[in-house]
């Protein structure tokens, strides 16, 4: 199945690396494992290399036959020329020199990979993958670079009983607690990954952060202390909106699941129930008021049976995070916040921009680290700005970021209801053309609102399912929207 | 109460802060000011044997460093404190991570195997399997500790100890493994077999002959019945594996539906591992297809993409099957799983999304219009990694409709502008094939073909070469559109830098020459800047349009064509180019009428209907189906052009044969197979399963599919069937009974023989004939031929059949001569003698 299994840093160090001889040559060949560690080595360091540096060096679709060879070696060294332009990201799954098909996945700035001579299900491996790093920060607390060597011969255990000569074993994390011996070195707090880290990718898996810092995703400890039976439930929902520049909504989506992290004795069954009035498919019948997903999805331990008549979930949770549902919403919903920016060439090489922003959430809300990103012209030679704030709002300022070409908008606290303004003065370098309008923006937005969700979709419970005497757990259900991409047009 | 994580009686729970760090600053874990040499060093010395001769700085310094761990290790005699022993343990597996050889302590190492703290033990058993191939004669050593570990009372030392005797990989410890490994399979601990059966693959990779030898196929089909559905699931890998140069592993119903109805027990990964199972299983019906989709059809449900597109797979082999058109039935399993597969894009990780969206983008164009009407899904989001924006700008033209497409041409233009060029190009590129394929109808292309010249005279230079590029296809498919093509071209021609954008404009020119009057003048004064055209393409691009322009306007062109074929001839930096600029002379020189037919040819549009050759790729779509839910889609390639052929695996169909024990399917079956299972799934096992007897997982799954009475069911189980001969698979008889019962019929029912290819033995055929209820009496070996007296009781009646076979030595056959006194004899007689066949199939 696979041929070997690898963690990489952000540097490039291989911090934990595995081979499995699943794919002997035919000739039955055995020549020297130092060879092959070596090839293997070397293959990971090229490995990071590509991940790293990747350009898209397929040629030009539609380099037709007309223009003949030539073309081809044109196409190659103009492609690269854009990608000096952007850093692109490489895939997760591709191809190299030595043959092998490299599939990988990045947690927290690590790189999980592994490659393989066989035509497997990307899926496969990809989730696969997924679940040794989720194991892995199951077990350690956190995923870092630190963590991980803390605990190497701990993940090796872990490894070991998850992947057998290349094959998946037990890979649920309460499964494979019976095999492990060694104990994890609690590593305080996420240690910061380095400034190489993709800042996107980053920011992407805090989105998945447990949301109750204090626990600080340190299950094990929790243990050790005899902590109470608590179980944390989130309803999150990353919000996808784009606006023109009129403010109209060009399309939108709500990405949402129900998340938990269970620390109750036992794991007994437990019974989630959702709206009543949940409707599922767009085109199904809704009553007015009703929460309408298009769809959604579970977790392989949701008992679904009373799902369709009430809305009911039952399931053990499993040990550690997980998401109990996913659902997907594209259906008419408010938007959090509504951007209006307006734009005016002052003269030839001013010009000014001015961004209203909106919250049309209840008063009672607020938008927490609230960041407004405004792309500016290639030839910005200076950028500087107004805010008019309304009361309420707080840690409210701006940064122009000259490197990037950016301008970012920044709130602590954003109060539900009020309305902020940003007039932005750019100064040009050159003349300003239809090319320099046209790198202004979009404007995107990042934010979060705690205790308040947009689908409206709600947990009416959360109970065990038989009651035992004296067994007082605890339910923590939180409500968080956040932005995925919250994207304004110019 | 919670399961500590921890759970190793052995160790107080101490303060393991108290412990040094496990890696000494200078081992290169803690800063990048050693990474150097740690590279330098893992090239160098992963080598076996340390460096003799190389003396450099650092190596001294590991060696240093490793011999400092081998005092330490020899000094554990005197060490009482275990966390110190692990903690020391510890940092040689973290050099041994880190590519340091430290396989100079192997056996000072080895001697620490022989402890009861299980953390050191597994240390030591990771070390082992690493060093092991570079140190064969003393891992040797350690096997009998291994092998004592295999009995040892606990079963997770013994799982352990067995994985890593098998995992030391050294060819001359194959007869140390086989025994413990045969042990293991019928341990009573589901761990122990688990690790067993991926051992018998280890053990088939290492001695393919002695694997083969020990009948490990045999016990691993019986273990496919496990009741730890872990064991199932490394069955199914390894017995794939073996059989991996005949398409995978052999099945029939039997073992296809018993696993199918065991699929909610399997983790994720093992319904994986069935799931892919299904697309070779051959159904005995339509109705049977149909079944089996409905039972895998609430998978769709899951938050696993892996093992959703693997359904998805298992549908579209499954309609192949159902007797119906195909491409219709796929195209409502594509319905059916389109929101699961958006669902899943929606809440998954970006990898995850990226292989989601290489199935639909492959989708999308097997089945135009399945996802148009959620095309708004592949809009990009501004924070996604660039891949994922790529690939969903080029599905975009493909969910494209009369419709939608004015939405779809706006979005793809906002993407012109984006910051990251390659992102624009594509989006441009995509613009024009919704104008080429004519999915956004005439308005569409017109529409196209507006936007693009807009991006023509953008003045941005890729964009602009883009748009040329685009345009000039989009007229080959539209010639209609030529007016609103020539107005920016001689501008854009001017701030056009790429040369393929350059000679896609010159291309245009040519074309438009009739309608665009500055054309020959723009041209006229590339022509005379011959010198500085340093791409071939654009040289090439200059004379066929100016050639075609020579045939519209001669007056105006003939002058400089003149000059152009001139300096084109003499330019010898292009062999291309000189012959081309030859050649047209020549034609000219020879008949100007010709020359005009020929070039006027060149200019010829591609019909309205057909397609460019190079993007009819359906023939590709329909061979990527068959490989679906694998790496093929993503490289949008069949696995012969990417997987070496060593690691190819061609699946193979189910054996027709296997679909149901009928007798007349098994009449005409092929050459019997090595590795061939007994074809009947049911026989006694050595541990308890869920099921009382052999026959009971069969018959329920008939029931839980819901099958129905019109299913024909594998033949050796007990339900009406329509041989209308059913077993009794207790039945006993003493042989006193036989005998009399043998002397009381006077004349035989039925006599008759078979041949066969192989010579069974006595027990290899009783074995095959017992599972289908056939028991035997006696039998006996003579020199000769083999001799078996064998009875079967109807169910029904309780009536006795009597047999007595010879297995004809010489040539093999087998003979038979039967005796009942039930009623309607020969017809139960010959149904019979199709079981007794169906048993004997392996050897025929």
């Amino acid at each position: 199945m696979i041929s070997n299994f690898f963690v990489l840093s952000t540097r490039g160090d291989t911090v934990l690396a595995k081979a499995y001889h699943a794919n002997p040559s035919s000739s039955g060949n055995t020549a020297g494992t130092d060879s092959n560690a070596a090839h293997e080595r070397s293959h990971t360091e090229a490995f990071f290399r590509k991940v790293k540096f990747w350009t898209e060096m397929e040629g030009v679709v539609n380099s037709n036959a007309e223009n003949g060879e030539s073309s081809s070696s044109s196409n190659s060294s103009m492609i690269g020329g854009d990608a000096r332009a952007t850093k692109q990201n490489a895939p997760p799954v591709f191809r190299m020199a030595d043959g092998l098909s490299y599939l990988h996945v990045k947690r927290n700035g690590l790189i999980f990979g592994c490659s393989t001579a066989r035509n497997v299900s990307p899926s496969f491996v990809v989730e696969l993958l997924s679940r040794i790093a989720k194991v892995f920060k199951d077990y350690c607390g956190t995923l870092s670079e630190e963590a991980i060597r803390k605990n190497f011969i701990l993940l090796y255990e872990l490894l070991d009983e998850m992947i057998d000569y290349g094959f998946p074993q037990v890979t649920q994390t309460e499964n494979l607690k019976a095999f492990v011996y060694n104990e994890p070195i609690v590593v305080e707090n996420i240690s910061h990954t380095g400034g190489l880290v993709n800042p996107k990718t980053a920011s992407a898996s805090a989105v998945h952060k447990p949301v109750i810092a204090s626990v600080s995703a340190d299950g094990r400890r929790a243990i050790n202390k005899n902590q109470k039976n608590e179980i944390f439930v989130d309803i999150l929902e990353r919000l996808n909106i784009l606006f023109s520049n009129s403010g109209y909504i060009l399309n939108s989506s709500i990405d949402g699941c129900i998340q938990m992290k269970s620390y109750l004795a036992g794991s007994p069954e437990l019974r989630l129930a959702l709206n009543e009035d949940l409707v599922i498919g767009k085109g199904e019948s809704a009553s007015y008021g009703a929460v309408v997903l298009d769809d959604c999805n579970f977790n392989d331990c949701v008992n679904l049976s009373e799902f369709d008549n009430a809305r009911t979930l039952s399931f053990r949770p499993p040990d550690g995070e997980f998401v109990v549902l996913n659902y997907r919403m594209t259906g008419e919903f408010r938007a959090p916040f509504r951007l209006f920016p307006n734009i005016e060439e002052t003269s030839a090489t001013v010009i000014e921009l001015s961004c209203h922003v909106r919250a049309e959430i209840p008063e009672n809300h607020f938008g927490a680290n609230v960041t407004v990103e405004i792309p500016l012209p290639r030839i910005t030679a200076a950028a500087s700005a107004n805010i008019i704030s309304s009361p309420g709002a707080v840690g409210v300022r701006y940064e122009y970021i000259a490197h990037d070409q950016k301008l970012l908008w920044h709130f602590k606290k954003f109060p539900g209801g009020s309305e902020q303004t940003l007039k932005v003065k750019i100064t040009l370098s050159a003349p300003c053309t239809s090319q320099t309008r046209r790198e202004i923006g979009p404007i995107s937005m990042n934010f979060e609102i705690p205790m308040y969700n947009v689908s409206n979709l709600q947990v009416r419970y959360l109970r065990i399912a038989e009651a035992i005497p004296g067994y007082t757990p605890y339910r923590w259900v939180r409500y968080v929207t956040q932005s995925n991409s919250y994207v304004c047009r110019l | 109460l919670i399961v500590p994580m921890m759970n190793n009686p052995h160790h107080p729970t101490g303060p393991g802060s108290s412990a040094p760090p496990p890696f000494p600053p200078g081992a290169g874990a803690g800063g990048p000011h050693s990474q150097h040499p740690q590279v330098g060093n893992a090239t160098g010395g992963v080598g076996g044997a340390p460096p003799p001769n190389n003396d450099s700085y650092f190596t001294e310094t590991r060696k240093g460093e490793v011999n400092e761990l081998r005092t330490l290790l020899r000094s554990f005699d005197k060490e009482r404190n275990p966390l110190r022993k692990r903690e020391v343990i510890k940092k040689v597996i973290a050099y041994m991570t880190l590519g340091i050889d430290v396989s100079r302590l192997f056996s000072d190492m080895m001697l620490l195997v022989e402890t009861r703290d299980l953390v050191v033990k597994k240390m030591v058993y990771l070390f082992l399997c690493n060093y092991a191939t570079t140190n064969p004669e003393l891992a040797q050593m350690c096997t009998n500790t291994l092998q004592k570990d295999c009995s040892n009372e606990d079963p997770m030392v013994r799982g352990f100890a067995l994985r890593a005797l098998c995992s030391l990989q050294l060819p001359q410890m194959v007869e140390y493994i086989s025994e413990p490994l045969r042990k293991s399979l019928t341990d009573p601990h589901g761990y122990v077999r688990k690790t067993g059966v991926m051992g018998c693959l280890k053990l088939y990779h290492l001695n393919r002959d002695f694997a083969d030898s020990c009948g490990l196929v045999d016990i691993l089909y019986d273990l496919l019945k496990d009741n730890d559905t872990n064991v199932v699931t490394n069955c199914i890998y390894v017995l794939n594996e073996i059989m991996r140069e005949d398409g995978g592993m052999r099945m029939n119903r039997a073992i296809m539906l018993h696993l199918l109805n065991r699929l909610h027990e399997f983790s994720e990964f093992g319904v994986m591992a069935v799931l892919d199972l299904v697309p070779r299983y051959r159904v005995a019906n339509s109705d049977e297809a149909f079944a089996i989709m409905n039972l895998l059809d609430p998978l769709l449900r899951t938050s696993n993409s892996g093992v959703a597109l693997a359904v998805v797979r298992c549908f579209f082999a499954l309609t192949e099957q159902t007797g119906d058109d195909p491409l219709v039935m796929q195209r409502q399993v594509v319905d059916r799983v389109k929101m699961p597969m958006i669902t899943l894009t929606a809440g998954g990780s970006a990898e995850l999304v990226y292989s989601l969206l290489k199935h639909v983008d492959v989708l999308s164009q097997r089945f135009p219009g399945v996802f148009d009407d959620e095309y708004r899904q592949f809009y990009v989001r501004y924070n996604e990694p660039t891949h994922i924006k790529y690939l969903k700008v080029s599905i975009l033209p493909k969910v494209a409709n009369a419709n939608n497409a004015p939405d779809i041409i706006g979005e793809l233009s906002e993407y012109v502008g984006d910051i990251d060029a390659r992102l624009s190009r594509l989006a441009v590129r995509n613009m024009a094939r919704i104008a080429c394929s004519n999915a956004g109808g005439d308005w569409g292309a017109e529409h196209v073909v507006g936007k693009l010249v807009e991006f023509l005279d953008l003045n941005v230079a890729h964009v602009s070469a883009e748009a040329a590029n685009a345009l000039k296809d989009v007229l080959r498919k539209n010639p209609s559109l030529r007016e609103h093509v020539a107005p920016p071209l001689p501008r854009a021609l001017k701030y056009t830098t790429d040369p393929i954008g350059k000679a896609s404009i010159i291309w245009l020119l040519g074309e438009l020459s009739d309608i665009s009057n500055e054309a020959p003048y723009v041209l006229e004064k590339l022509i005379d800047s011959y010198d500085t055209i340093s791409n071939a393409s654009v040289k090439m691009a200059l004379l066929t349009a100016t050639m075609k322009m020579f045939f519209k306007r001669p007056p105006e062109v003939q002058k400089m064509l003149g000059r152009l074929l001139k300096y084109a001839t003499d330019d010898v930096s292009t062999q291309d180019v000189h012959d081309r600029a030859l050649y047209y002379y020549r034609l000219l020189k020879s008949s100007p009428q010709i020359a005009e037919q020929i070039l006027s040819n060149l200019s010829a549009c591609v019909a309205i209907e057909k397609t460019f050759a190079e993007e009819d790729d359906s023939d590709m779509h329909a061979a990527l189906m068959n490989e679906f839910n694998s790496l093929s889609i993503i490289y949008g390639q069949t696995s012969e052009n990417f997987i070496d052929e060593e690691h190819r695996v061609v699946p193979a169909m189910m054996a027709e044969e296997n679909v149901e024990g009928a007798a007349a399917s098994l009449l005409n079956d092929g050459p019997a197979h090595a590795h061939q299972p007994s074809t009947n799934f049911e026989q006694p096992h050595p541990k308890p399963t869920s099921a009382t007897n052999g026959t009971a997982p069969s018959a329920a799954v008939v029931d839980l599919l819901d099958f129905g009475d019109s299913t024909p069911t594998p033949a050796p189980i007990a339900a009406p069937s329509n041989d209308g001969l059913l077993l009794n698979p207790n039945a006993s008889m003493t042989g006193e009974a036989f005998q009399k019962m043998w002397g009381e019929i006077a004349s035989p029912t039925l006599t008759d023989s078979f041949g066969l290819k192989n010579l069974p033995n006595t027990a290899d055929t009783e074995g095959a004939l017992g599972k289908l209820f056939l028991n035997t009496m006696a039998s006996g070996e003579l020199p000769t031929e083999l001799k078996f007296f064998l009875y079967a009781q109807e169910s029904h009646s309780g009536s006795y059949l009597l047999v007595q076979a010879v297995i004809s030595k010489s040539s093999p056959s087998f003979s038979y001569t039967i005796k009942t006194n039930a009623t309607d004899a020969s017809k139960k007689c010959n149904s019979l003698v199709d079981k007794m066949k169906s048993a004997l199939v392996g050897f025929m």
